[in-house]
Order: structure tokens, then C-alpha cells, then sequence
């Protein structure tokens, strides 16, 4: 007998044009892209390229134009209602974003406490579950301090505790270190690893650090909205090389 | 896991850290509800007292279907009976009224000896049962017996009482000539005062006694005219009027009510007027307030939405921020709505009119500004909960 894995993440035919009148922008051009449970993927390209635009629409966060997005056998793509994609966001996704987007009022504890609160969750349940996040992200010790009182990398790992609080199945990183210096960028880089080789969380990174590839299964290339590649391990230098051309070029023009 | 809705605690507790962020703007539209709170509730709350005080008034003595001719000269007998005869007229009598004074450990006070028929005296006092009318001993005077208003037999300060039942009351009337007369009641303290004396400060004899002792000239300062029924008394009244001696003044309590009842709902208007410029530039605050916060947090909001939070979670988050403002400024005023309806009144004759809190007022100072600050509240939390969350996370 034959078994037929479904990947965790599917796009078929994914458009995706911002049309504001005189202007038309089309940030996804058919975009075909299959990522199996337990990946840790990259998703590089210039600025622009439409990584962030990927992220948000296998999110659930935005809509695409066109195509089929099937995220663990929930055709995304076809979720209508406000509940219906607040429910899938909350229940499979966890995000990391670049500016962390921590609330500063709130302590690090009630941060990651939001999507628990979002999911009507009884308070000491939610505090355990809080903690034991913290915990695995190494700032228990921080848990009722606020924002401005930790650091950039601190802060990031905050955000990251808040993403996995829920066990979502998949985590969408933002150029999560783009904000942080290359100390803090490693010690989030590691704890994606750690997430991903212990908890076996899929993870989605959108960067355009070439040097976090070495944490990454594969490389998904875009270059204005389209797929230009997929990379994997051993195609690495291949893809540096073309960036690096890339760069060169867009530096003498 | 099945995601459920977020819970009313989480609301509210996320919402006070929110309010408490931006206490300054927050104390402001507290202190708004507040003043709107407070002007509702004593504007409707005087008008209450006005309409319980004088239904009471009216529907209890005779005001109501009564007139009063008042002469400083004095009305006689005669005058009374002319009075009396008039058409649509049950009777007429005549009060009489002197002032004296009373020796007290603090040197003299005046009082009001009032003398009348003891057949109209329940009537007068605004009483049912004479018997409520007196503290102790008996409440018709006869021959050199008195019945003594509060503010004489005890100490208007301490409440130590100065005079007893069966006690000889010496008076000053007249200058220098002493009267001396029997302790026969002593009146209640406080409650419905008489038509334009102080029931505290008078001293009630018989006429006859008085016009022997006091007065020797018999005439009356007051004399009623009762109706047969109130709707005559305007009518009648012009008839009085004709018949009065020079220099009478001649009145309908009704007319009289009538014109206190225009200062009272003045009064009362004023204040709903206070209370709806207060709330309009309150619920105005929370809407500015509200719309500065929503753009302050649309990051926030954008944040919401991608852990989960649904838009209706966000409206509600926004419009609890509203309802905590509201309920703040709400207790605060209806704290001092009660403070104030003790310490507060408006004298109309020798009442206190004091605000009178009914539980139909107190829901109605309780819905009104919260409605006002909800709607505007509902503008910009409507704002906040339709962002869209892809541009909420990408606002710089």
C-alpha cells in the first residue's frame, strides 16, 4: 500500500494584486509552494520580493487574489468569515514579527498570555501555560517584566513565546532578527531550532540574511512575487552566489 | 483545542490597563461623567421633592382649596363672616399672629404666637391626626394652655431640652409686658411647616386666651377662606379681593405653588441643562480620546487580530474602555449626588426643598451617560475592530 503524505502547506496558482485604483501592484505571481510538517523553510528575496505577502496570506492574515492556500488540510484560501480565520490564526499559526510588537503596558507573562485570552482560556491554565512558554524560551526569570525593561533580543524571545503558547503546528517568522544585533539574531535562530528539532514545529522564515540558512531545511526564492527557486542544503552556495550577483547589480545601476 | 470566546473578566481587566495607560485623558472624561451624573440626578431629584413635598402639602391642608387674605391692620370678625358668605365659600376663619419673645439661658429669641380655632388647626399644620403634631402632652391649647414649637422647648444646638409639659412659659409681648402661660404640648420637630410661619419657632394658643392676654384688639393678621372646591379659587379669589379691607394681600397657595413650581423646574431645568452640556462634551472627550487611542494602538489592534482576537473582541475591548470610564464617573457622581442631596436644597417659605433620590432616577442617571459615552465610543471602536490586520501590523 501506498501512502500519500498531505504537505502541511499547499499553494496552488497564488496571486496576489493590490489594485488601489491608478496603481496595480502584483506582490504574488502563481505562486506553487509545498513545505511538509516539521520543515524549517526559508523564504528570501530582496525587499519587495512578496516574502512578508507569503507569510500573511499562509497566515491567514490576508487574503490571496487567486489560487488555493491549504494550510493542515484547512483551505485557507476559502475561509470567509472574521471567526472562521481568527480560529485557524489562534489554533495552527503562531507569528513572529521583525518590531517584536510586544504591547508595552502588558509584562512579558501577559503578552504571552493574548492569544490564551483570545481563546477564552480559564486564567490559571493560561498562566501555567504562559510560564511554561517563558520557560522554554529561557525567561521565566523576566515574566512580569515589561518590554522597555528587556532587551531587543529579550524582547524577541517574548514575541516567540507568545507564538508557540497556543502549539500551533506552524510558526510564520518575519525577518525575526532583522532588529537585532548578530549575538541576539544567533540566540533566536537556535531557539527556532530548538522549537523545531524538539517540538517538531514548522517553521516559515521570511529573510533576506542569506547567513540564517544554515538553520534552514530549505531556500524558497522569490523575485518579484514569483517562485525564481527552491534550494535545498547542498544548493546553498548556489543561491548565495546568485544573490550576491544580484546585489552587485543592483549596486552599479 | 476549541477557541471560545474571550471572557468578560479579560475585557474588562485588559481594558483597565488600557484606561490606566492613559490615566490623564481618562480622569477627564470620569470627572465629566461625574459633573453630568450629579447635575442629572439633583435637576431630576429636585423636581421629584418639589412634586412629593407639595402633593403632599396640597393634599394634606387646605392649601389647596384655600385662600388667604393677610393684613397687617388686622382682619375683624366681620370681614371673616363677609368672607364666609361669599358663593362657593365652606368657611372662613381668621388666624391670629403676634410676636413675643422667649427668655433663654442665650439671652431672648423671638417666636410667633400663633392663636386659631383648634377645628382648623390640623388643617393648618398639614397633619392628618393632630396627634402627629405634638411630641408629648396635648395638642389642643385651651384657656392659658400652649403648645410649643421644637426650636423653643429644646436646644436648637445640643437638642438638650430647655422646657417640659406643665412648665409655666413666660413671654415677653409687646415691649415690656410679661405673660405667663401653661406648657400644655410640645410640637414635633421638623416635618410640614404652616403656610408662612415656622411650626419650630411658634407658640399655639387659643384665639379667645390670645385676644385676653396677648392682643386686645380682636382682630386677625390672617384669615382663610376655604372653598368648597379648588377649581373656584381664582374666581373666588377676585371676589376677596373686592370685598378685603385697604391693603390687603390676597393669594391662592395653588397660584403661589404655581410660581414656585416655574423656579423649581428652573431650577431643576438648569441643572438637566448643566448634565446634558457635560454629557455632550463628555461623550465628545471619549469619542477625541478614544480616536487618539485607536490610532495610538493600530499596531496593537493588528497584533490582536493575528493572535486570534475577532473583531468583535477588539469592538468589545474598546467599547469596555467606554463602559469603565463611564462607571467610574457614574459612582463618583452618584456618591456625591447623595452627599449633595443632604447638603444641598432650595427654601421655598420655610421648607427645605432637598433633592429626592428615586430609584427611577437613580437608573435614569445611570443609563443616560453611559448610553452617551457607548455611542461615542462605538465610532472609533467600530474603527478599530474593521482594521484591517495586514495594514494594522505594517503602520508606521
Amino acid at each position: 500500500m501506498r501512502v500519500i503524505l498531505m504537505p502541511l502547506i499547499e499553494l496552488r496558482g497564488v496571486w496576489k494584486i493590490y489594485d488601489s485604483g491608478s496603481m496595480r501592484v502584483v506582490a504574488l505571481r502563481d505562486v506553487d509552494i509545498d513545505v511538509e510538517e516539521g520543515e524549517f523553510v526559508a523564504v528570501v528575496g530582496p525587499s519587495g520580493s512578496g516574502k512578508s505577502t507569503l507569510l500573511h496570506i499562509i497566515g491567514g492574515l490576508d487574503r490571496p487574489t487567486r489560487g488555493i492556500v491549504r494550510v493542515a488540510g484547512i483551505e485557507v484560501s476559502s475561509l470567509r468569515s472574521d471567526t472562521e480565520l481568527c480560529k485557524y490564526r489562534n489554533e495552527l499559526v503562531g507569528f513572529v514579527f521583525q518590531m517584536f510588537y510586544l504591547i508595552p503596558r502588558l509584562t512579558a507573562l501577559e503578552n504571552v498570555e493574548l492569544p490564551l485570552i483570545a481563546r477564552g482560556l480559564d486564567p490559571r491554565e493560561r498562566r501555567t501555560k504562559a510560564l511554561e512558554a517563558l520557560r522554554l524560551v529561557g525567561l521565566e526569570h523576566r515574566a512580569h517584566h515589561r518590554p522597555a525593561e528587556m532587551s531587543g533580543g529579550e524582547q524577541q524571545r517574548v514575541a516567540i513565546a507568545r507564538a508557540i503558547v497556543t502549539e500551533p503546528k506552524l510558526i510564520l517568522a518575519d525577518e525575526p532578527t532583522g532588529n537585532l544585533d548578530s549575538a541576539n539574531a544567533r540566540a533566536v535562530m537556535d531557539l527556532f531550532e530548538k522549537l523545531n528539532k524538539a517540538l517538531g514545529v514548522t517553521i516559515l522564515l521570511a529573510t533576506h540574511n542569506l547567513e540564517l540558512l544554515s538553520y534552514c531545511d530549505r531556500a524558497i526564492r522569490l523575485v518579484d512575487g514569483k517562485v525564481a527557486g527552491i534550494y535545498d542544503r547542498e544548493r546553498y552556495d548556489e543561491l548565495i552566489a546568485l544573490s550576491s550577483k544580484r546585489l552587485r547589480e543592483h549596486d552599479s545601476t | 483545542m476549541e477557541v471560545e470566546e474571550v471572557r468578560v473578566r479579560d475585557y474588562v481587566l485588559y481594558s483597565l490597563k488600557s484606561v490606566r495607560e492613559r490615566r490623564g485623558r481618562s480622569v477627564g472624561a470620569i470627572i465629566g461623567v461625574m459633573i453630568a451624573a450629579t447635575a442629572l440626578a439633583l435637576g431630576m431629584g429636585i423636581g421629584k421633592a418639589f412634586q412629593e413635598v407639595f402633593a403632599e402639602y396640597l393634599g394634606k391642608t387646605l392649601a389647596a382649596s384655600s385662600i388667604f387674605v393677610m393684613n397687617a391692620a388686622g382682619l375683624t370678625d366681620a370681614d371673616v363672616l363677609i368672607f364666609s358668605q361669599l358663593p362657593c365659600v365652606k368657611e372662613a376663619f381668621g388666624v391670629a399672629v403676634s410676636q413675643a419673645t422667649v427668655a433663654t439661658a442665650r439671652g431672648h429669641r423671638s417666636v410667633t404666637i400663633v392663636a386659631v380655632d383648634p377645628r382648623h388647626l390640623a388643617e393648618l399644620l398639614g397633619v392628618a391626626d393632630l396627634n402627629e403634631f405634638v411630641e408629648e402632652g396635648i395638642p389642643v391649647p385651651r384657656g392659658m394652655e400652649v403648645v410649643v414649637g421644637a426650636n423653643i422647648w429644646q436646644d436648637q444646638e445640643t437638642g438638650e431640652r430647655l422646657h417640659r409639659v406643665g412648665e409655666v412659659l413666660t413671654l415677653r409681648v409687646g415691649g415690656r409686658r410679661e405673660v405667663s402661660l401653661l406648657i400644655a404640648g410640645l410640637a414635633k420637630p421638623g416635618g410640614l411647616r404652616g403656610m408662612g410661619f415656622s411650626v419650630d419657632d411658634s407658640i399655639f394658643m387659643d384665639p379667645e386666651e390670645f385676644f385676653t392676654l396677648i392682643s386686645r384688639r380682636r382682630v386677625y393678621q390672617v384669615a382663610v377662606v376655604i372653598l368648597t372646591k379648588p377649581e373656584y379659587a381664582t374666581e373666588v379669589a377676585k371676589q376677596v379681593r373686592a370685598l378685603a379691607p385697604p391693603r390687603s394681600r390676597v393669594f391662592t397657595p395653588i397660584g403661589m405653588v404655581a410660581q414656585v413650581e416655574v423656579f423649581v423646574n428652573s431650577v431643576g431645568m438648569l441643572l438637566t441643562f448643566t448634565s446634558a452640556v457635560s454629557m455632550g462634551v463628555t461623550a465628545l472627550w471619549v469619542f477625541d480620546s478614544m480616536t487618539i487611542s485607536t490610532v495610538q494602538r493600530v499596531r496593537e489592534i493588528g497584533v490582536l487580530k493575528a493572535v486570534g482576537f475577532t473583531s468583535r473582541d477588539v469592538l468589545l475591548l474598546f467599547l469596555t474602555e467606554a463602559l469603565l470610564i463611564s462607571l467610574a464617573g457614574e459612582a463618583a457622581g452618584l456618591i456625591l449626588s447623595a452627599l449633595l442631596s443632604r447638603l444641598v436644597y432650595i427654601p421655598v417659605f420655610n421648607l427645605r426643598l432637598k433633592p429626592v433620590l428615586t430609584p427611577e432616577i437613580l437608573a435614569l442617571t445611570l443609563t443616560l451617560p453611559v448610553a452617551a459615552n457607548l455611542a461615542a465610543a462605538a465610532i472609533p471602536a467600530r474603527a478599530a475592530a474593521r482594521l484591517d490586520p495586514v495594514r494594522a501590523l505594517r503602520y508606521e
